[in-house]
């Protein structure tokens, strides 16, 4: 019965000892230390390990590890006020992300409908051209004039928002096509002429929401600032007063 | 003010209530750290950027054992400190004055009044402890130190070091025998009342 315990049998003495194993486990330890001396004499060892090791002298630190504001770099801690704006940088990027992903896939959208005459488009206009960029472009001059044709319909106030912005016009709204693909792309001309060629409630509504979410943007960028800098202030006027 | 106030004041960017949470601990932190690290001056060193740290990421402490999360910035702070002096090796094995004299006797935090005899018995206590110590692996070495050396529970020293507790368990155990193993050549060096008995294993 006094074979050499095993490292298992250690490991589960030596949690006996420190009191950390449960009740089940403690009785059946206690059991068999009972009846096996070679289980006795490894607690007795482990015992008196730990109490040298708790007798280990300690020193007194050899000096103050106190900060000074210099060392602490007087740069206080992320404020914890409102937990939202410690993500500010991310929130901000995910709405972003949403304003431009939206932007993308909602003329996406409305170009679905206007998929078969833009087939019939690009066999007759393209046919010599490369393959895939001329329908991109094709996409991207269509969204725009679109979305220019549609807010000067339906909104007013709305187009007066984006600076820059080319007062909406049919002509105006094919100026890019014109200048991109010019001399190749005479069937642009009808497609973008097209008042009635997608809802264009969904496109006001999509304009909103994107309008929407990037006053959210800098609300909150802004926000943030402001609080950051008060906070620093704040702590700077506090050090100086010490 | 209790330490959770202090905590929270320090949490608010107060220097004063982190400097009090630093006088309360810094024995304990350097006492590990000299520990980990078997030399006072890099001890030291290491103490300082765990304070250091500890202000710093203060906010992310929430909660549980403030003691244990300030020994997780120290134990971090000795392990980078330890890196380094495996890239640029060249330590002090005692302590020394500004002579360059080594340190008879150490400011033991123990009663000040020791006689001579007992704090001769200490230094050689705590040499024997330090050189089994130095050879165990770094992450035993913390193990049996925050357990048995500065006396966290498995919770703690599993909090402390971010490791599971049945590795804390593990490396408990493992750390324990071999220290036996280890203080057992300094059997006729210590003096009696630090002796190990010969056990079966011996």
């Amino acid at each position: 019965m006094s074979r050499q315990p095993s490292f298992h049998d250690i490991k589960t003495l030596s949690a006996y000892l420190d009191g950390q194993l449960t009740r089940s486990e403690q009785v059946r330890m206690e059991a068999r230390l009972q009846s096996d001396p070679g289980l006795q004499a490894a607690l007795e060892d482990l015992r008196q390990v730990r109490a040298l090791l708790r007798q280990a002298p300690k020193r007194r630190a050899p000096r103050n590890f106190t900060l000074s504001p210099k060392t602490a770099r007087v740069k206080p801690p992320v404020p914890r006020l409102v937990p939202i704006l410690n993500w500010a940088s991310v929130v901000t990027a995910l709405l972003l992300f949403c304003v431009f992903s939206g932007n993308i896939f909602g003329n996406a959208l409305l170009n679905l409908g206007a998929a078969a005459p833009m087939l019939t488009s690009q066999e007759t206009g393209y046919g010599g051209g490369s393959p895939e960029e001329p329908p991109i472009a094709n996409d991207q001059v269509e969204s725009m004039a679109m979305s220019t044709e549609s807010a000067v319909q339906e909104s007013g106030p709305l187009t007066a928002a984006p600076e820059g912005t080319p007062i909406p016009d049919v002509a105006i709204g094919r100026a890019p096509a014109e200048v991109t693909q010019e001399v190749e792309t005479p069937t642009l001309e009808p497609r973008a002429l097209k008042p009635d060629d997608q809802p264009s409630m969904l496109a006001i509504i999509m304009t909103i929401v994107q309008a929407g979410l990037l006053c959210l943007v800098v609300l909150l960028a802004g926000s943030a600032l402001l609080l950051r800098w008060q906070r620093d202030r704040s702590f700077r006027q506090k050090l100086r007063r010490k | 003010m209790d330490e959770i106030a202090l905590i929270h004041s320090a949490q608010r960017g107060d220097l004063d209530s982190f400097n009090r949470l630093v006088l309360a601990y810094q024995d304990q932190l350097f006492n590990t750290a000299r520990r980990i690290m078997g030399d006072d001056e890099l001890a030291a060193d290491a103490t300082q950027e765990a304070f250091l740290s500890a202000f710093r990421a203060l906010n992310s402490f929430r909660g549980g054992s403030f003691r244990a999360w300030l020994f997780r910035t120290v134990t971090n702070a000795c392990y980078d400190e330890l890196r380094r002096k495996q890239r640029r090796p060249t330590i002090p094995l005692e302590p020394l004055n500004q002579n360059e004299d080594e340190i008879e006797t150490p400011g033991w935090l123990a009663d000040p009044s020791l006689s001579p005899e007992e704090q001769l018995e200490l230094t050689e206590l705590d040499h024997a402890i330090q050189h089994c110590l130095d050879r165990l692996p770094v992450e035993f070495r913390s193990v049996v130190i925050l357990a048995d050396i500065q006396g966290l529970d498995y919770a703690e020293v599993a909090s402390a070091l971010h490791t599971p507790i049945g590795t804390i368990k593990s490396r408990l155990a493992r750390a324990r025998l071999r220290l036996r193993e280890c203080l057992q050549s300094f059997r006729e060096l210590l003096p009696a009342s630090f002796r190990l008995e010969n056990g079966s294993r011996a």
